[in-house]
C-alpha cells in the first residue's frame, strides 16, 4: 500500500475515533448540564458550552485527523510501502462513511433552506422596509407569521405581511434587533455546523434544542438592550397570536413543537435583565496553546500509534 | 444584492398550459365545462384540455363536479389564495410531520406556538401590560 493511501486511510480513520472521542463528550457535557446550577450560569457561557459540545464530534475527528497526518508525514520513512492489516480499511471506511453521512446532512440542510427562501418568495414576495434592519428584507404573504433570517453569508430577512401590518413601528424595530442579533452572534452559521458534526440520536439533539433556546435568550436581550424589553415581548405574543388565528394551515401551527420557550421568552423579558456573562471566546483562544503544544509532545505517540493501527489484523 | 422578482411567480409550480387553463377559468364567474374553455385556451386539442383539467383536478388545485355525462370545473382558491398556499405548503412539508428530518438554516423570531397556548398568551399580555402601567406610573 503507498504511502498517500496509508496516510488517507490513517486520516479517515483517526477521524471517525475523533468522533467517536466527541460524541462521549457530547453525551456527558448533556448530563452534567442538566443541573439547576447549570441554569444559573449566563445565557452567552450557556451557549458556548452546549454550542462546543454539539460541536465536539467534529472538532475531535479533524483534531485527530490532523495530528495523525503531521504524525505521519514528519516521523514515516521516505518511499516506505507497508502492507496494511484489517484494522485501518475497516476503520478508513467507517471514517469516509461518516464523511459522507454529515456531508449529505448539510448539502440537504442548505437545500431545504433554499426550497424555503424559494417558496417564500413564491408569495408574492415584495422587497420590505423594515426599521432597524439595513440588509434585504422581504414581505411575504403566508399564513404562518414568519419572521426568519435565512443564509450563512448573507443574510435575508422575511417577514410575513401580517406580521408588519399588526406590529408597530417600534415592534418591528426590536424585531429587526433581535435577527440583528442572531446574525452577529453567526447563529445560522452554527446551525450548519450542526449538520456537519457527527452524531444522531438524543443527546445531538437535546444539545441543539437547548442552544437554540439559549441563542433566542441572547437575542432577546441584545434586542432589549437596543430597545426596550416590554415592546419586544408584546411583539412575541402579537406574532404568537398571529399564529394561533383561524387562517393559518392547521398542520403547521400544531405540529411545531415546544410552546413552553415563547412564555419563557416573555417572562424574562417583563423581568429585570440578567447579565449575559462571558462568552469563553477568549478562554478558548487561551486554551488553544497549551493544547497546541501538548499535541506537539505527543506526536510520536500518535505516530507510534498509527502504525499500531496499520499493522493490526494483518 | 437582492434577485429582482421577474415573471409569474406560480410559473415556477405549474405548467405553462395547467397555467392558461387557471387564467381561463378565474376569467370566468362560473364553473366551465371542457367545451367552453375551448375558445379561451386557443391551439390545444380538446383531449389534452382535459387531460390537463383533471391533472389539476387530482393535484387538489380544481374543484370538479359532474353535470349530466359532463364535468364542471372551477378552481378550488383565487389566484393569491393559491400563491400564499403554494408557499404555506412548502413550509407545512418544511416544517411539519416529515419536518423532522428537514433542518433549514434558518433563525425563527417565533417558532414554537401550540393551539392551547391561547390562555398563555392572555395571561402575558395581562402582564405585559401590568408592567408597562407600573413604568409609566413612575
Amino acid at each position: 500500500m503507498s504511502a498517500p493511501l496509508i496516510a488517507t486511510l490513517l486520516a479517515l480513520a483517526a477521524f471517525a475515533c475523533g468522533a467517536a472521542a466527541g460524541t462521549a463528550v457530547m453525551h456527558v457535557v448533556a448530563v452534567l448540564t442538566r443541573g439547576r446550577s447549570w441554569a444559573a450560569l449566563g445565557p452567552r457561557t450557556r451557549a458556548a458550552v452546549l454550542r462546543h459540545a454539539r460541536f465536539a464530534p467534529l472538532t475531535l475527528g479533524l483534531a485527530f485527523a490532523v495530528l495523525v497526518q503531521l504524525a505521519f508525514w514528519v516521523f514515516e520513512p521516505p518511499n516506505q510501502h507497508e502492507t496494511s492489516g484489517l484494522a485501518l480499511p475497516l476503520l478508513g471506511a467507517a471514517g469516509a462513511a461518516l464523511v459522507g453521512v454529515v456531508m449529505r446532512r448539510a448539502w440537504r440542510g442548505l437545500r431545504d433552506t433554499r426550497a424555503l427562501e424559494r417558496a417564500w418568495r413564491t408569495s408574492l414576495a415584495q422587497p420590505a422596509t423594515v426599521p432597524g434592519w439595513t440588509g434585504d428584507a422581504w414581505a411575504i404573504d403566508t399564513a404562518f407569521p414568519v419572521v426568519a433570517v435565512t443564509g450563512v453569508r448573507r443574510a435575508e430577512l422575511f417577514v410575513s405581511r401580517a406580521v408588519l401590518a399588526t406590529c408597530t413601528a417600534e415592534e418591528l424595530a426590536v424585531i429587526a434587533a433581535h435577527e440583528r442579533a442572531h446574525l452577529a452572534a453567526h447563529d445560522n452559521r452554527s446551525r450548519l455546523l450542526f449538520l456537519l458534526a457527527p452524531g444522531a440520536g438524543a443527546a445531538a439533539a437535546e444539545l441543539e434544542q437547548r442552544w437554540n433556546d439559549t441563542a433566542e435568550e441572547i437575542a432577546d436581550l441584545k434586542a432589549r438592550a437596543a430597545g426596550d424589553g416590554l415592546t419586544l415581548a408584546q411583539a412575541l405574543t402579537k406574532v404568537a397570536r398571529l399564529a394561533l388565528s383561524p387562517a393559518p394551515t392547521p398542520c403547521l401551527a400544531s405540529s411545531l413543537i415546544g410552546g413552553d420557550t415563547l412564555e419563557q421568552r416573555v417572562r424574562r423579558l417583563v423581568a429585570p435583565a440578567q447579565p449575559a456573562g462571558p462568552s469563553l471566546r477568549t478562554l478558548g483562544a487561551v486554551a488553544l496553546v497549551p493544547l497546541t503544544l501538548v499535541a506537539a509532545r505527543a506526536l510520536p505517540a500518535v505516530y507510534d500509534a498509527a502504525e499500531w493501527l496499520v499493522r493490526l489484523g494483518r | 444584492m437582492m434577485q429582482p422578482l421577474t415573471g409569474d411567480p406560480l410559473e415556477r409550480v405549474f405548467g405553462s398550459l395547467e397555467l392558461r387553463v387557471l387564467d381561463a377559468l378565474w376569467s370566468r364567474p362560473a364553473a366551465a365545462t371542457v367545451r367552453d374553455l375551448e375558445p379561451d385556451v386557443t391551439g390545444v386539442a380538446y383531449t389534452t384540455l382535459m387531460t390537463t383539467l383533471d391533472r389539476l383536478h387530482r393535484k387538489g388545485v380544481l374543484l370538479r363536479e359532474k353535470d349530466g355525462r359532463r364535468f364542471l370545473y372551477r378552481p378550488r382558491l383565487t389566484r393569491d389564495q393559491l400563491l400564499s398556499s403554494v408557499a404555506g405548503d412548502a413550509l407545512t412539508a418544511m416544517l411539519g410531520p416529515r419536518g423532522e428530518e428537514l433542518r433549514p438554516v434558518v433563525s425563527f423570531f417565533v417558532d414554537a406556538v401550540k393551539r392551547e397556548d391561547r390562555d398563555v398568551l392572555d395571561a402575558l399580555d395581562a402582564l405585559i401590560r401590568e408592567h408597562r402601567k407600573a413604568e409609566d406610573g413612575r
